[in-house]
């Protein structure tokens, strides 16, 4: 896959992880496990750039004795999501349009002579 | 690897790294990340080793964590493109500039004295220049001077010498006058040359003071 589009999907599903309420880093990574395997050094990055862009936000909680980061998504994060899906469906026409089954006339509408060289 | 060992070896790379590439908070950040993964790992049930393997290797984290650096800025722009306010970027460019003035006069009995004595060379060359043209000048007034005299003696050198010597004088005092006029020419335009030098470079010194008093 383009790297692009796939660290665009990436930070959409860490986006997504949280959604629902307040996550920390292996929460993140084991509630993605089942759609999408990513390791600790894909994530890092995604939640810094996703924290830069305003789209999340990080705080501080003592969990057994020790500092756990949750990761709390804000309206900026959650725009993110809406436009991904308005995105997606624009894509699925596209994909529809491209994978539609050859209709018999447009086959032979292309003459021998209209060939592109 | 022991968790201890994992978070030493990645704390020396990230800290050879400091302050240049990584800043101080971003080491640290980077540390707390994986020492929380870690730790969240083993509490899920894994030994400390699977649980340090799974994290990676230090060369890999380390390298993901000086990615996600350059990472960053790539968002950045984002927000740049969102508020092009010029005031924005304004104390950006600023923030050099107590530096740059401390530098400034740090080195300034290296630079004020380099300076003067560039202005004084060229104070100088701009010296010579005018005396050139003064000496051509008196070059001139010289043959000029000399070529009349020259005829007007011819009379009385007719009178008292004879014709060979007046037509000597004469010849000459025409030579004399001749060479003036070249001489005439000469000078003209090489004063006009250097009165234009004159100007045109008060007229850049002085947009450069115009140029600094608008900015300011």
């Amino acid at each position: 896959m383009d790297v692009q589009m796939k660290r665009g999907l990436l930070e959409v599903c860490v986006l997504s992880a949280i959604r629902d309420g307040d996550s920390y880093g292996y929460r993140i990574i084991k509630d993605m496990k089942p759609y999408v395997s990513i390791s600790e050094s894909t994530l890092y990055p995604i939640l810094r750039r996703l924290e830069a862009a305003g789209a999340l936000s990080v705080r501080n909680e003592t969990h057994n004795g020790r500092l756990r980061k949750y990761y709390h998504i804000l309206p900026a994060g959650e725009e993110r999501i809406r436009q991904f899906r308005e995105e997606w469906r624009e894509l699925t026409a596209v994909y529809r349009f491209i994978t539609r089954p050859p209709s018999p006339e447009e086959n032979h509408s292309v003459k021998e002579g209209d060939r592109i060289p | 690897m022991t968790k201890t060992v994992f978070l030493r070896t990645l704390s020396e790379k990230l800290v050879s790294f400091t302050p240049e590439r990584i800043s101080p908070s971003d080491a640290v950040r980077a540390l707390n990340y994986y020492e929380e993964m870690i730790d969240d790992r083993m509490e899920d049930g894994m030994s400390e080793e699977e649980a340090v393997a799974a994290v990676g290797h230090p060369d890999d984290v380390f390298r993901a964590v000086l990615a996600s650096l350059s990472a960053i800025p790539k968002t950045e722009p984002d927000r740049a493109a969102r508020a092009p306010d010029p005031v924005a970027s304004e104390p950006e460019r600023k923030k050099r500039s107590p530096w740059l003035v401390a530098l400034l006069i740090v080195s300034s009995p290296v630079w004020i004295s380099l300076l003067i004595a560039a202005g004084a060379v060229l104070f100088s060359l701009y010296v010579v220049l005018w005396a050139l043209i003064v000496s051509s000048w008196a070059v001139f007034a010289g043959l000029a001077g000399g070529g009349a005299l020259l005829i007007v003696s011819s009379v009385p050198l007719f009178a008292e010498n004879g014709l060979s010597a007046a037509m000597a004088s004469l010849g000459m005092g025409l030579a004399a006058i001749g060479l003036a006029i070249f001489f005439f020419l000469f000078c003209i335009a090489a004063t006009r040359f250097a009165a234009r030098l004159t100007v045109s470079s008060l007229r850049g010194v002085l947009s450069l003071f115009d140029r600094k008093e608008r900015r300011s």
